[in-house]
């Protein structure tokens, strides 16, 4: 009998080759790496570092797009094609459905963040911005600390796809898909920033208070991680923008707890 | 039935289902209890709204039954006899299901469709076997999305015989299809009974019905009106034919009070 694991890389493998297949996403990244390039030669190619910077507004739209596409409607579908009735009669569990769904977009994911952001480094690199040193000192501009920040986008990308599969599960049809997945992202994203302005007008947040919300929001705490170890390792400066290690662990739980969501929906559904 | 040969083995039970939709607040299923016997083409007819399609997702355990319940092939079921736990088939897989609409991702071939479907399985024929019981074999590199509707549907129906299952479970295989392709279908599914497999469908196209099947179950106002071949039906219900058992039956609902059932509501 197949393993877990292997039912969990059959799935995995048709969700990456479904969207490898899907002409619209290749033709998305493409258009998102004349954007980034676009930004970065605008920027001037003076460093990694500000290039990152310059990339940070521009990559947080688009790879919460990319993350809101790859997911939205991926369980609606499969409902709406009866591909779902036909998988629920073979023995593969609603988990590894949902774990492989999510491994196989997010490779899909990771592949199309890279190619976006890799571009404006190679133009850096081609117009001799940068020290060329490791990070390992402080105040070094290097590309190390660059895909650091493409690490982070890619992290950053995976909540926001984690969200938008847990809103495709919720969801009864395609529209309120991608409309629960935007909403959900909005109030997350927005709501949280909100909430940080309020709590900064009443003077109720500030200093600590304010660095440990900022990981409770998956935008602040990708922005907050970027400020924080790339932009603050390669100055003197420090800006103290994260609580790195709750950073982290806020955009983790952004991943896990919405599969948590979507395999709870997907079963009872 | 007369029973003149050793009694087939039965694959499955119904006995006293019941569902309701809306809370119960719109019954379908009143009371239908059938056992499915191996080597046996079933086919349920009755008009629209009669419950066969609710009946048959509760045969493939898409749906739960508000009531009653489906003793079936694995681990569950009993055999009525002697009462002893049939074991799960080595695959994992005890009902192959075919949804009254399938349209599978457009960008696979038809092998790498089945071949993803048969790697979750353990046993049961081979992807380019399974085609090949279909006649499907020819068009295996196929992209799904070239595919004509009745190609589809034969790939649905090889689906669905992916990890061998006792049972196959299929929802109007054969609706919207010309009746040659019909025919092919319904030759297909009566060549895929066997020894320790039963195969039931629900189907609108008395012709090909009244040919294949072994035993029709004509179901109204979610009941069963009668059961048997083709002829006993017809018998049953006092007919000349399945197609004026089914005409009778409509009929029948129409006149009870001049509105046409839907669903399993009058409007």
């Amino acid at each position: 009998m197949p393993t877990e694991r292997e039912r969990l890389e059959l799935v995995a493998r048709r969700e990456l080759l479904t969207v490898a297949r899907a002409r619209g996403y290749l033709a998305f990244a493409v258009v998102a790496a004349f954007v980034a390039l676009g930004v970065a030669w605008l920027g001037g190619t003076s460093g990694y570092v500000p290039t990152a910077l310059d990339l940070l507004a521009p990559v947080e739209l688009l790879v919460a797009a990319a993350g809101v596409v790859l997911g939205y409607r991926v369980f609606v579908s499969d409902r709406q094609s009866g591909e779902a009735s036909v998988r629920s009669t073979f023995p593969v569990a609603t988990r590894t459905v949902v774990l492989g769904t999510f491994l196989g977009r997010g490779v899909a994911l990771a592949v199309g963040v890279a190619l976006a952001l890799l571009p404006p480094m190679a133009l850096v690199w081609s117009g001799g911005g940068g020290s060329g040193l490791a990070a390992s000192h402080s105040g070094a501009d290097s590309a190390l600390l660059y895909l650091r920040f493409v690490a982070l986008a890619t992290l950053f990308g995976l909540s926001v796809l984690s969200v938008a599969l847990a809103a495709s599960a919720l969801a009864g049809r395609t529209r309120s898909g991608v409309a629960l997945a935007a909403g959900l992202w909005l109030v997350v994203a927005v709501g949280a920033d909100l909430a940080m302005i309020a709590g900064l007008g009443d003077d109720r947040l500030a200093g600590d208070a304010l660095v440990a919300l900022l990981a409770a929001s998956p935008t602040g705490a990708f922005r907050g991680l970027v400020l924080e170890t790339v932009v603050d390792a390669a100055t003197s400066a420090t800006l103290a923008a994260a609580a790195t290690v709750p950073s982290v662990v806020g955009l983790v739980v952004w991943v896990v707890a919405p599969l948590g969501v979507a395999t709870w929906a997907l079963g009872r559904s | 039935m007369p029973e003149t040969e050793p009694r087939p083995e039965i694959v499955t039970e119904v006995q006293h289902v019941k569902h309701a939709y809306g809370g119960g607040s719109v019954p379908v299923l009143t009371d239908v209890s059938l056992d499915l016997s191996a080597g046996e083409l079933t086919v349920v007819v009755g008009p629209n709204g009669s419950g066969k399609s609710t009946l048959l997702q509760v045969l493939s355990g898409v749906l739960d039954p508000t009531g009653g319940a489906v003793v079936g092939p694995g681990a569950t079921g009993r055999n009525r006899e002697d009462g002893e736990v049939r074991p799960t088939p080595e695959s994992g897989r005890t009902v192959g299901w075919l949804p009254q609409r399938l349209a599978p991702r457009g960008s696979f071939t038809v092998r790498e469709t089945v071949a993803h479907y048969a790697g979750f399985v353990d046993g049961g024929p081979s992807p380019d076997d399974a085609l090949a019981r279909v006649g499907m074999g020819g068009v295996a590199d196929r992209r799904v999305d070239a595919l004509s509707g009745g190609m589809r549907r034969l790939l649905g129906v090889a689906l669905a015989t992916i990890g061998d299952p006792p049972l196959l479970v299929l929802d109007e295989p054969t609706s919207g299809l010309d009746p040659t392709m019909t025919m092919r279908i319904f030759e297909v599914l009566a060549g895929l009974t066997g020894d320790r497999r039963a195969v039931i469908c629900s189907s609108h196209d008395l012709a090909a019905v009244e040919r294949t099947a072994d035993t029709v179950v004509l179901l109204d106002r979610g009941e069963i009106q009668a059961r048997g071949s083709p002829v006993e039906v017809a018998t049953a219900v006092d007919a000349d034919s399945l197609a004026d058992a089914f005409a009778g039956a409509v009929e029948g609902d129409e006149s009870r009070d001049g509105t046409t059932v839907r669903s399993g509501v009058r409007s």
